[in-house]
């Protein structure tokens, strides 16, 4: 029942209630961590943002989760953590202190062999990782900044979820190397769906690249 | 010659072998021949060519397929990816035989064929097939009213014994409650948010023929508190018949000593009988479990990965066990409660009772110690001394 509920309130971006509802008893907490795994996409990314204001509101508890989730993302017992490298993202963005140990590994999971390796691949977690960098880029740009070239590869890459992750994140750092890999998407009509400042978007790959090349060119002014 | 002469040596003794049944398949299927294939590179160069783990899995869920790769995937193509898909097995594994079939044709569509019933689980372990294939296994099995099993950090499968359904000794009806845990924990057991995995396996009486005693984290086995049922005359005939000795095989083997057999009567002192089952066994027609009859809950076994291998101690002696389970679920929550708190990642159940002491554990949960929770003769971890310090 509290998940429906939970579920509810965070596509309705009441989150104040959700946070209430959450902190009401422990089990709640673990509701939210299941709603990383939500069939709804809108849901799981809110469940993100949800779990970075409880971060931000430094519950002690959520920091044994922050090592559970990072453990989901390479478990030898076969738990797949859909968003975790998003949310632990987002818990460091709020609260770096609680995520500290995990970020790294997160962030170079975009050049690790398991994870990025088109053969052994598992695309939303690669994009998910992708997301995580470009999440940091304003808060974070010297954590960030040593992935720029590996983005710059996936902007070739065959799965537009990569591609677009990619460029995204790229224009977020303002990562100048990036240009030409930028302007070779800019008619790339593959959609992908991009979670910023709370929205869901559709947006072609193309329209990605030309906001990051946009992003880029300011910076250089 | 044949290409695969070590592997081949595995068909050679006396139990049936699994080469011999991928053999059969591979004159079907691409993944089975490369499986052969595989197998035999690794008895020749002494070391598996799987890769450890991989993260694969079907959206909505967290667990269910166990990621599996070689790393000769140019040598083997068809073997590069050999996911494991563990499927919700039926209480107490009945199936009828269209079942069967369906699960059957749907692996030589989708994956290798091979099929090991039952994994350790309890699940339907469907062996071998390919990343871009398991939204598809995932989506027929649901229109089939099937689901995936647990993996990882979730609750894992349920499991039990047949109980009432074949079992005359059945203190309470194991299939009923371990597809209504099922049911029960569906968002525990698809979407892992736990320090590591938790097991649940039903036994209906101490015989414990699923070995939930072993193999669980939360073990609960069927058992009653009134006296053993005694039919007197069927005893006399178990005498007569001569086939048992009551004195050597009966009384003579229980372990609390709480029998005793005069020639004509047989007297139990039910106060200090254990529950072993032995007497029941042997006499089954004479001797019956008590009316009374519910669960004991056990907590805290495992197999050995991060520390040694744990049996489960009681937690509860004996609790009604009808539905809706409730004083069960409500005794659960307070113990996920308190373990997803404090238990360590990769921590189970048991070794976090092991690092805090079960007196801590049983306090924290709210139960009184009683004298069945301990653990063996002259150990008794679970005194409390707080009033000693009090008094100090």
């Amino acid at each position: 029942m509290d998940r429906e509920i939970l579920s509810e309130l965070l596509l309705a971006r009441k989150y104040q209630e959700a946070m209430d509802l959450v902190k009401k008893r422990h089990r709640n907490l673990r509701i939210l961590l299941g709603l990383l795994y939500s069939e709804e996409e809108l849901v799981r990314w809110r469940a993100v943002t949800l779990l970075g204001l409880v971060a931000a509101e430094g519950r002690t508890d959520l920091a044994p989760a922050v090592r559970r989730l990072l453990w989901f993302l390479n478990e030898e017992s076969s738990t797949v953590g859909w968003c975790s490298a998003q949310a632990i993202a987002e818990i460091y963005r709020n609260n770096p202190g609680m995520a500290r140990d995990a970020i790294r590994a997160v962030l170079h999971l975009s050049d690790d062999e398991e994870v990025s390796l088109p053969a052994n691949r598992n695309t939303p977690i690669l994009a998910g990782s992708i997301w995580a960098i470009g999440a940091l880029a304003d808060s974070e740009p010297a954590l960030v900044s040593e992935m720029g070239p590996a983005l710059v590869k996936f902007l070739e890459d065959p799965e537009p979820a990569i591609r677009g992750f990619s460029a995204w994140a790229l224009g977020r750092m303002r990562f100048g190397a990036a240009k030409k890999g930028l302007e070779a998407l800019l008619e790339d009509d593959s959609l992908i769906n991009i979670y910023e400042a709370d929205i869901l978007k559709k947006v072609t790959i193309a329209r990605a690249a030309a906001d990051a090349l946009e992003n880029i060119r300011k910076n250089d002014e | 010659m044949s290409d695969t002469p070590l592997i081949d040596q595995l068909e050679t003794g006396p139990w049936p072998s699994f080469i011999k049944d991928i053999k059969r398949m591979a004159a079907k299927n691409a993944m089975c021949k490369d499986l052969l294939g595989l197998l035999e590179k690794s008895y020749k160069d002494k070391r598996t060519h799987w890769k450890h783990g991989g993260i694969v899995g079907v959206r909505g869920y967290g667990g269910g397929i166990i990621g599996r790769y070689s790393d000769c995937p140019e040598e083997f193509p068809n073997v590069s990816h050999f996911h494991t898909v563990r499927v919700n097995q039926p209480s107490a594994w009945f199936y009828n035989t269209s079942s069967l079939r369906y699960l059957c044709d749907l692996w030589e569509k989708h994956g290798s064929g091979l099929t090991n019933m039952h994994g350790s689980t309890g699940d339907m372990v469907m062996l071998g097939t390919k990343t871009d294939q398991l939204e598809d296994i995932f989506t027929d099995l649901s229109e089939h009213g099937w689901d995936l099993g647990g993996s990882g950090s979730d609750v894992r499968t349920p499991s039990c014994c047949n109980g009432m359904a074949r079992c005359e000794f059945a203190c309470y009806d194991t299939m009923d409650l371990c597809y209504n845990l099922t049911n029960e924990y569906q968002d525990e057991l698809h979407r892992p948010a736990f320090p590591y995995k938790f097991k649940f396996k039903m036994s209906g009486c101490p015989n414990d023929c699923v070995a939930s005693i072993a193999r669980s984290d939360c073990s609960i086995i069927g058992t009653w508190r009134d006296d053993i049922q005694q039919d007197n005359a069927a005893v006399a005939e178990y005498a007569k018949g001569g086939k048992v000795d009551i004195a050597k095989d009966v009384v003579g083997k229980c372990p609390t000593g709480c029998m005793s057999w005069d020639g004509t009567k047989l007297s139990i002192d039910n106060k200090n009988c254990n529950r072993c089952m032995h007497c029941i066994n042997v006499m089954p027609k004479a001797l019956r479990p008590g009316k009374d009859k519910g669960a004991m809950v056990l907590l805290g076994a495992k197999a050995p990965i991060v520390q040694g291998a744990l049996l489960a101690s009681v937690l509860v002696p004996f609790i009604k066990m009808e539905p809706p389970y409730d004083e069960f679920k409500e005794l659960i929550a307070k113990i996920w409660e308190f373990w997803d708190e404090h238990g360590e990642n990769r921590e189970r159940i048991g070794e976090m009772i092991v690092r805090i002491g079960k007196g801590n554990f049983v306090e924290e949960i709210g139960l009184e110690p009683v004298p069945s929770m301990i653990k063996e003769p002259r150990s008794n971890p679970y005194i409390f001394y707080e009033e000693y310090f009090d008094e100090e």
